[in-house]
């Protein structure tokens, strides 16, 4: 037999078929090899507790530089305080993974994070990694301090610089002991407090007034008042069948300018000012402040809810939202942004952990750049800031040791269980904010006397040197 | 030796030295008297080559792609099973030997064409002794006693096929290629119906779906080479498709591949776990890998069989897989150049269908091990630790290297 030119020309093909087979196979080994850096953080992924139990790991650090984390010669891990459990978090073959040990284990095996000379220095001699030591914006003093001001109350706390977004601290309880966590752990993941839930971060409450910011803001932005409008509340506001009260007010029932139904939480107000304004302002001015969707921060954060996605928009429920009721649902660190976005002049800082890389004592990285998105007016955001100043001056809220003017909000959120989460959230100094805080005390009752104290405690430790 | 066969003669060799001192230098070390192991090596490939050079001078330089391919199993056999190297080592040497083997008889392919419908025989027969004495290893693959070795009789099945379906395509090529219905000449589409009912039979009993796909994948595409007719390819295509939906519906464990390659996290301890595991090896290589003995691939179950290749994606990086995946291309691509070379339709069918087979295995493995494609518990040639694949690979590039090594006319 001859030779044929179509066999000729099918042979080819099936050249042609290897060589496009071999390139689909070096397409997906780009795919798994450079896009999917997310699986080397996986909590399932062996190679995580095996980097927890290299002895080049590197350290965690607060923003001054105070160790938070090491690793000893032998591969073990140490840890400062149980204060800072949830922020440094832990690294476990067997019980996965949180907190910074993970967010930033890829700079803490030496994987991400150097310049140039170390990628090439650890590229050409391989060799055990050395990690690189992770400055956290975590300010030890703060930390501490916020930690004992909450004691050992379930709840949480978090404290932000209005500017940079920076996480001066953010402290959880129940925490855990971090040098005993491999122990601990099954009794850990089996209690029903939840200790290994970073509260500030993915614990969702009902937030009570404090929420009452949001919805003075969608009015204000609307128009709709003034602080010094001067509004009505008699007896009581009736919406399809329910009653909400007028109370709380010193001088009783009557007359009086919008900014003290704020004082003094009017819950009647701004029920009535809620359904005037109507859901979509409402909804609009709260997903504006970071509500239902993931904040965008290192560590893993739950959304904020207004309302249930099933839940038919009612005016009742409108109602209930606008004083903080209904059905919202709320994490620490969504309010601590609340406060600092109008303490910013209206612009919503992006929460930041990571203050730096370091390799030895050089830095090799800096932190993420400062971001922060307009969520008010300026002029809004000011009169929301004489507000919440009145809060503090009418007496509304005990900030304990704190000795400068401050401005907040309090919260004192039924629970359902004929229980109340305390909450503050605020900021000092009132003419220059620096810092926002919100403090939560779950079942802790009224939020002026139980977290407002813990707040001024936290800002005084993170204001006054 | 001129300089390019000298090159080409080291090249593995030195590979094999390089990670021999890596090896040393990383926390996975190497086994005892790893220098005897090197030294082996390099002689069976200097070896290897002078015969190649001496029996069949004109063939294209395959030998250095298939020494360089053995190398990196050698390599990652080291690593992953330090006490299997001596015997992966030993294999390697055994494997050249069978090339040589391989080699004269491609150099005789005419006499090797009478054997056409033995081999068939033998094909099936080895399939029906498999699966009637065969033993176990591994759950499903099945293997033989042969003087105290286990055989892979799925390898020998496939060299057995090769031969076959060149003698016998060669044959009858003519008949195919004429147009018309092809039903009118069932005669002669009958001993490949009756091979093709007789492989695919013992397989599904033998449980081994791998092997059947790289089977039928390698007789349709020969078939439709032979017929000219792409129509082949569609009707290969089709009834892959139809086998794998029938063996999801029916059989229990190929439903649990399935479902694992689809989703492995669902399951990450259990049946998913060599998955996982294989995919955060491969995420965790990045571009230029771990280094050699510095990745954490010895997690994966059966890693230095069923997937070497994520191992070698991890700690030789993006860069090192990809040229193992661009040896292959190699190889088949100069497989079939020297095939389309031959004047004898024969000796063309036999060596395409070589270059062919080491593709479509290689394929597959390595799209499962990308999880392209579920799972197979196939071997990677040249680079997978076994003896049977080994030789079997060895010898059937011996064919070739002996048909395409011919003075022409």
């Amino acid at each position: 037999m001859k030779w044929d030119r179509d066999e000729l020309a099918a042979l080819r093909l099936a050249g042609y078929a290897a060589i496009a087979a071999a390139l689909v196979f070096v397409g997906a080994l780009v795919y798994w090899q450079a896009f999917r850096d997310d699986l080397n953080s996986h909590p399932a992924n062996p190679r995580l507790a095996a980097a927890l139990a290299a002895p080049g790991r590197g350290r965690i650090l607060d923003r001054d530089g105070h160790v938070l984390a090491q690793s000893l010669p032998d591969g073990r891990r140490v840890y400062r305080t149980a204060a800072t459990a949830h922020v440094v978090g832990y690294l476990s073959g067997r019980y996965g993974a949180q907190g910074a040990e993970l967010a930033f284990n890829d700079e803490l095996i030496g994987r991400r994070g150097g310049d140039w000379l170390a990628a090439l220095r650890s590229e050409v001699l391989r060799g055990a990694p050395e990690g690189f030591d992770v400055r956290l914006t975590i300010d030890l003093d703060v930390q501490m301090a916020a930690a004992l001001a909450l004691g050992n109350r379930p709840g949480a706390a978090v404290a932000l610089d209005v500017r940079t977004g920076d996480v001066l601290a953010m402290v959880s309880w129940p925490n855990w002991d971090p040098n005993a966590f491999a122990d601990e752990a099954p009794a850990l993941l089996d209690d029903p407090k939840a200790p290994l839930l970073n509260r500030a971060t993915q614990g969702l409450y009902p937030p009570g007034s404090t929420f009452k910011v949001v919805t003075a803001a969608a009015a204000l932005s609307e128009g709709l008042v003034t602080p010094e409008t001067i509004v009505v509340c008699d007896e009581a506001y009736v919406i399809s069948g329910y009653t909400v009260s007028c109370g709380n007010v010193p001088q009783g029932p009557g007359t009086y300018p919008f900014r003290d139904a704020f004082a003094y939480s009017v819950n009647a107000v701004f029920a009535r000012l809620g359904v005037e304004l109507g859901w979509q302002p409402l909804l609009r001015t709260a997903r504006a402040f970071g509500f239902e969707s993931p904040i965008p921060f290192e560590l893993p954060t739950a959304s904020s809810q207004v309302v249930a996605g099933h839940s038919p928009l009612s005016d009742a429920l409108l109602a209930s939202t606008a004083f903080g009721q209904g059905e919202l649902l709320v994490t620490p660190l969504q309010m601590a942004l609340v406060a600092a976005a109008v303490a910013n002049d209206g612009l919503l800082p992006q929460p930041r952990l990571l203050a730096g890389v370091y390799e030895g004592g050089r830095r090799t990285e800096g932190p993420p750049a400062p971001r922060a998105r307009r969520v008010l007016d300026a002029r809004v955001a000011g009169e929301l800031r004489s507000m919440m100043a009145d809060v503090v001056a009418k007496g509304q809220a005990n900030l304990g040791p704190l000795k400068m003017p401050a401005a907040g909000k309090t919260g004192t959120a039924e629970t359902g269980r004929g229980t109340a989460h305390a909450w503050f959230i605020g900021f000092a100094p009132v003419d220059a904010p620096k810092v926002a805080v919100a403090v939560i005390v779950e079942d802790g009752g009224r939020g002026g006397e139980v977290a407002a104290p813990v707040a001024g405690t936290i800002l005084q430790a993170a204001l006054v040197p | 030796m001129p300089w390019r066969s000298t090159v080409l003669t080291v090249a593995p060799i030195l590979f094999v030295v390089l990670a021999w001192l890596a090896l040393e230098r990383s926390p996975a070390g190497t086994p005892p008297h790893a220098e005897r192991l090197v030294v082996e090596f390099a002689v069976s490939v200097v070896a290897g080559q002078l015969l190649v050079g001496l029996l069949a001078p004109e063939a294209p330089p395959l030998l250095a792609v298939a020494a360089m391919l053995a190398a990196v199993g050698l390599a990652f056999t080291m690593r992953l099973a330090p006490e299997a190297a001596p015997a992966q080592a030993n294999w390697i040497a055994a494997g050249i030997a069978a090339m040589v083997a391989g080699l004269a008889a491609g150099r005789q392919a005419h006499l090797l064409r009478r054997w056409t419908y033995t081999a068939g025989v033998l094909a099936i027969a080895t399939l029906g002794a498999t699966a009637l004495f065969g033993r176990s290893i591994n759950g499903a693959r099945l293997w033989i006693e042969v003087a105290g070795q286990s055989v892979q009789t799925t390898e020998l099945i496939k060299a057995f096929l090769v031969v076959f379906l060149a003698g016998y395509l060669s044959r009858e090529a003519g008949v195919f290629a004429q147009p018309g219905p092809l039903l009118a000449r069932w005669r002669f589409l009958f001993p490949l119906l009756v091979l093709w009912l007789g492989t695919l039979g013992s397989l599904v009993a033998l449980r081994d779906l791998g092997t059947l796909a790289i089977l039928a994948a390698l007789a349709t595409v020969m078939l439709s080479l032979a017929s000219r007719r792409p129509g082949f390819l569609a009707a290969g295509a089709l009834l892959v498709a139809a086998t794998a939906v029938l063996g999801y519906t029916t059989m229990s464990h190929v439903r649990t591949r399935v479902d694992v390659w689809l989703h492995p996290f669902a399951d990450p301890l259990g049946a998913g776990y060599q998955t996982v595991q294989a995919t955060f090896a491969l995420a965790n290589g990045g571009v230029t890998g771990t280094g050699l003995g510095w990745g954490m691939a010895d997690t994966i179950p059966a890693a230095v069989t069923d997937y070497v290749f994520v191992a070698v994606a991890e700690e030789l990086g993006l860069a090192g897989a990809s040229g193992v995946i661009l040896a292959f291309a190699l190889l088949v691509t100069g497989g079939l150049q020297a095939a389309a070379r031959r004047p004898d339709a024969y000796e063309r069918f036999l060596a395409a269908a070589v270059a062919i087979l080491m593709g479509v295995q290689a394929a597959v493995i390595i799209a499962g091990n990308l999880r392209l494609v579920p799972t197979t518990g196939v071997t990677l040639p040249f680079v997978s630790y076994g003896g049977s694949s080994l030789v079997v690979n060895f010898a059937l590039l011996g064919l070739l290297l002996g048909i395409a090594g011919k003075p022409r006319g």
